[in-house]
């Protein structure tokens, strides 16, 4: 007799239902499969029509540029999708004067493009948003209209816009940045860090004003202000460098590196004597960054700290300030204290593309 | 009494059969989901618009080598040439016994410096430093062998970025890869690891270290791991997301912060499933400490590793998976069920001891019962066969799901022309190659019980040069 796999319970009824789950299986292997053949097929010719027309635009801008005639859009262009549309035209857009975006971009199908985009802004879906944000972002489309998107409830949307208003800021826009840095979500925060970065002298006013304050991510501002170094910024830098933070002393120090001015010195040598390493080691770059040969003995000393950051940045410092510091550096070689000595030794050793560990 | 044993048993199995088939789909659903997530919000973003961002973290890509005289050069030349801002590239070599270093010195013009950076984490004795006068990112550590989890952290004492990219000596990273993984870290505090996709190189061309013309193999181990990876990758790591239980970041490529690496240690010696046991600690360490904790897997980001291509290697390699995984696993028993570490502790720890750890042994022990069965005549043969058919339909159905979202998302779908291949490549999976994979894992289980810890060898073919009409598959198409 054969015995049952499951005696306990009906065998029909559990046959019924294998029979049942095969077939619904074997259903959706065949949907899947069909769904797979056409996806594929459907992709890949998409992939390379997007090729060729891509190709033939490249040479029809290159054609307009040598013969200065007018460009007629590619024919393939309105038969891709909207977002490969406005890849393709921001891919090119990119390496082009701006006369050349204006020819390229003035078209009936880009048009509809920008009043799409528009219309995308106004949905209630944040994605839908997004899109409409990036699509007139890479058109090139000025974002003077769309400030208030920097107010969006989603912070991809608001990040997004952060960096459109960067290549167009008002003074609004500005502040508006400021505050995203301080009290936003990360990702807002990165994008708000970026914007201000791009924006350049242009928002050192609105830092200063901020660094007045109780800054939450003074350390940030104070980086982002490090590429400006206007001497504007120098009370704020110096009013920094006795805060409780020691992730704000070490950026105070590298603001008042930036700025250099008469003062600098004395704040750099100061905080080279500070608790906490990374002030030292901030101090210590500050000093070989405005090139203070007469802080070569403190320098020297500091070959000696207890961490190894700061003998680094006091090594590289003394490197940085030319003959007398490489003099030291070679005295250090024969240092008692092994640290001193290695330490010396590395940065003598390195090539001067490898000094800067920071640099980028 | 042998036919109530093997129907208790076969009971056993398909319970178990449906916990896990049941709970990959659910994975398959929260991949999906997250895909379109992933889909909506990287919509037409130009990645390389982070190229020229300065606030960009400094990244340190950490390249362990051990004999890669074959590979280092090609490898340590498509690093450098990442697209990333801001990037520095370790090289470690393990105390190579061929000529490693030096294709290294004299490809990249390196310079001996005299050693000195701190020890935050422990490490065999660095034998020299180098530095290259041309790659002013480029750093060559010289090391007495130790180990890939002991290069690892000699690289994490020289790196001078904020996060660190580990991978293998002859991985190949997309040029863009970097700038896509680095994300997370971008938009989220709380981000401490992140993975991406990896994806079988055997078969493509390689020009200069870059992927130039993709193909599925033709080959069966090659080909059935090519969709085994994207199985596991595509559906596997991004439904994990969901979830937040992602506890696996592949050694192949993974991006971790620096700090917190150092805080806890950095990757231990004395496991062979490093790789999983530093993101376990540090989701646990994390988790304690209230600091970041989170483990994210990023779709796109491509990463390409060879895979074994024999027998013996893909053995001794699932085996080795199954001991690191058993241990990391046994290290870390005590965040089980435990209500301190949430959903980690509630789901994906329990996954990973029922599903990945014991699933090995129950999928034997069914096998083994259903034999018994029939040779006992104890099995209603069409029970049987319907029963095989709907296991191995229903993994059939999730590999090929995966293959679809894979072709509908990928920026560089397989062709058509290889279609038939990878999906008869799905269904030969489960005639053998599963069968083979139980029997290996359980052979891991079983030494990792005996005491083994060791990584056995894998030989390494290199990557295939293009040919004269091989340039771009799309051209050919």
């Amino acid at each position: 007799m054969t015995a049952l796999l499951l005696p306990d319970i009906p065998l029909p009824s559990t046959m019924t239902m294998l029979r049942i789950a095969s077939g619904v299986l074997a259903s959706l292997l065949l949907v899947v499969l069909t769904a797979l053949s056409v996806c594929t097929v459907v992709r890949c010719r998409r992939i390379r029509q997007r090729a060729a027309i891509e190709s033939h635009w490249h040479a029809a801008v290159r054609q307009r540029s040598i013969a200065n005639s007018p460009i007629e859009l590619a024919t393939g262009l309105s038969r891709l999708s909207a977002r490969h549309r406005v890849t393709a035209i921001a891919g090119l857009v990119g390496s082009l004067s701006n006369n050349m975006v204006a020819a390229v971009t003035d078209s009936a199908e880009l048009t509809e493009l920008r009043r799409r985009g528009d219309r995308w802004t106004h949905s209630r879906l944040w994605w839908r948003r997004l899109r409409g944000v990036r699509t007139l972002a890479q058109l090139r489309e000025p974002p003077r209209k769309y400030r208030r998107m920097l107010t969006d409830t989603h912070p991809e949307v608001r990040a997004e816009v952060a960096g459109w208003v960067a290549q167009e800021p008002h003074r609004s826009d500005i502040e508006r940045l400021i505050t995203m840095l301080d009290k936003d979500v990360r990702r807002c925060r990165f994008a708000a860090e970026n914007a201000l970065r791009t924006i350049g002298v242009a928002a050192v006013p609105a830092l200063t004003k901020y660094l007045r304050g109780p800054a939450r991510h003074a350390a940030v501002a104070m980086d982002i202000a490090s590429a400006a170094g206007l001497p504007e910024l120098n009370l704020v830098a110096t009013s920094w460098s006795d805060d409780s933070d020691p992730v704000n002393r070490a950026a105070s120090a590298a603001l008042v590196a930036a700025i250099g001015t008469d003062q600098a010195g004395g704040v750099l040598l100061g905080l080279l004597e500070d608790p906490g390493p990374q002030v030292r080691a901030a101090a210590a770059n500050g000093l070989g960054t405005i090139a203070l040969w007469s802080a070569a003995p403190q320098l020297t000393q500091h070959l000696h700290d207890p961490d190894w950051s700061v003998r680094r940045a006091a090594a590289g410092a003394l490197r940085e300030l030319g003959p007398v510091g490489r003099l030291c550096l070679r005295r250090a070689v024969d240092d008692p204290d092994g640290r001193a000595a290695e330490m010396a030794e590395h940065v003598l050793d390195l090539p001067q593309s490898a000094l800067n560990p920071r640099a980028r | 009494m042998v036919a109530l044993l093997l129907v208790t048993v076969s009971k056993c199995v398909l319970v178990f059969f449906i916990i896990c088939n049941g709970f990959q789909t659910v994975l398959l659903v929260g991949a999906l989901r997250e895909m379109v997530r992933h889909l909506r919000t990287n919509w037409s973003e130009g990645a390389h618009r982070l190229l020229s961002l300065e606030a960009t973290p400094r990244v340190t890509v950490l390249a362990p080598a051990f004999n890669e005289a074959v590979t280092a050069a090609a490898s340590v030349r498509s690093l450098l040439t990442l697209h990333y801002p801001n990037l520095e590239v370790v090289v470690i070599n393990d105390g190579s016994t061929d000529d490693t270093l030096e294709i290294l010195k004299g490809e990249f013009d390196l310079s001996e410096v005299s050693p000195s950076f701190p020890t935050a984490v422990e490490s065999k004795p660095v034998v020299g430093l180098y530095r290259s006068t041309r790659h002013r990112g480029l750093v060559v550590l010289d090391k007495v062998n130790g180990g890939k989890a002991d290069s690892l952290n000699a690289g994490l004492n020289v790196a001078t970025g904020e996060l660190v990219c580990a991978i293998d000596a002859d991985t190949l990273i997309e040029p863009a890869a970097l700038l896509r993984i680095v994300r997370p870290f971008l938009t989220d505090d709380a981000t401490v690891a992140a993975g991406a996709t990896i994806r079988v190189v055997n078969d493509a061309t390689v020009r200069d270290g870059r992927v130039v013309a993709v193909r599925a193999s033709t080959r069966a181990l090659p080909g059935i791991q090519t969709v085994e990876y994207l199985r596991s990758f595509l559906f596997g790591r991004l439904g994990w997301n969901t979830i937040g239980g992602n506890l696996i970041v592949s050694g192949a490529f993974g991006m971790f912060r620096r700090s917190a690496m150092i805080d806890t240690g950095g990757y231990r010696h004395d496991t062979v499933g490093e790789d999983m046991e530093l993101v376990v600690r540090l989701r646990r360490s994390g988790v304690r400490q209230r600091g970041p904790s989170k483990v994210v897997f990023v779709p796109d980001p491509v990463a390409w590793t060879e895979v074994p291509e024999s027998l013996p290697v893909l053995a001794r390699q699932r085996e080795r998976w199954q001991r690191g995984l058993t241990d990391v696993l046994w290290r870390h028993r005590g965040m089980l069920f435990n209500p301190r570490y949430g959903r980690i502790g509630w789901v994906a720890m329990p996954y990973f001891w029922i599903v990945e750890l014991m699933g090995p042994a129950v999928e034997a022990l069914g096998l083994v019962a259903m034999v018994l069965a029939l040779a006992f005549g104890a099995v209603n043969m069409p029970f049987a066969v319907l029963f095989l058919l709907v296991a191995y339909g229903w993994g059939l159905l999730l590999t090929l799901s995966s293959l679809l979202l894979h072709q509908a998302t990928a920026e560089e779908p397989f062709q058509a022309s290889d279609l038939p291949a990878l999906i008869g490549w799905s269904l030969a999976e489960n005639l053998g190659y599963r069968q083979l994979t139980v029997a290996w894992r359980l052979k891991g289980t079983w030494r990792y019980l005996r005491g083994r810890r060791d990584w056995g060898t894998m030989s390494r073919t290199g990557f295939r040069p293009p040919t004269g009409s091989e340039v771009d598959h799309r051209e050919i198409a």
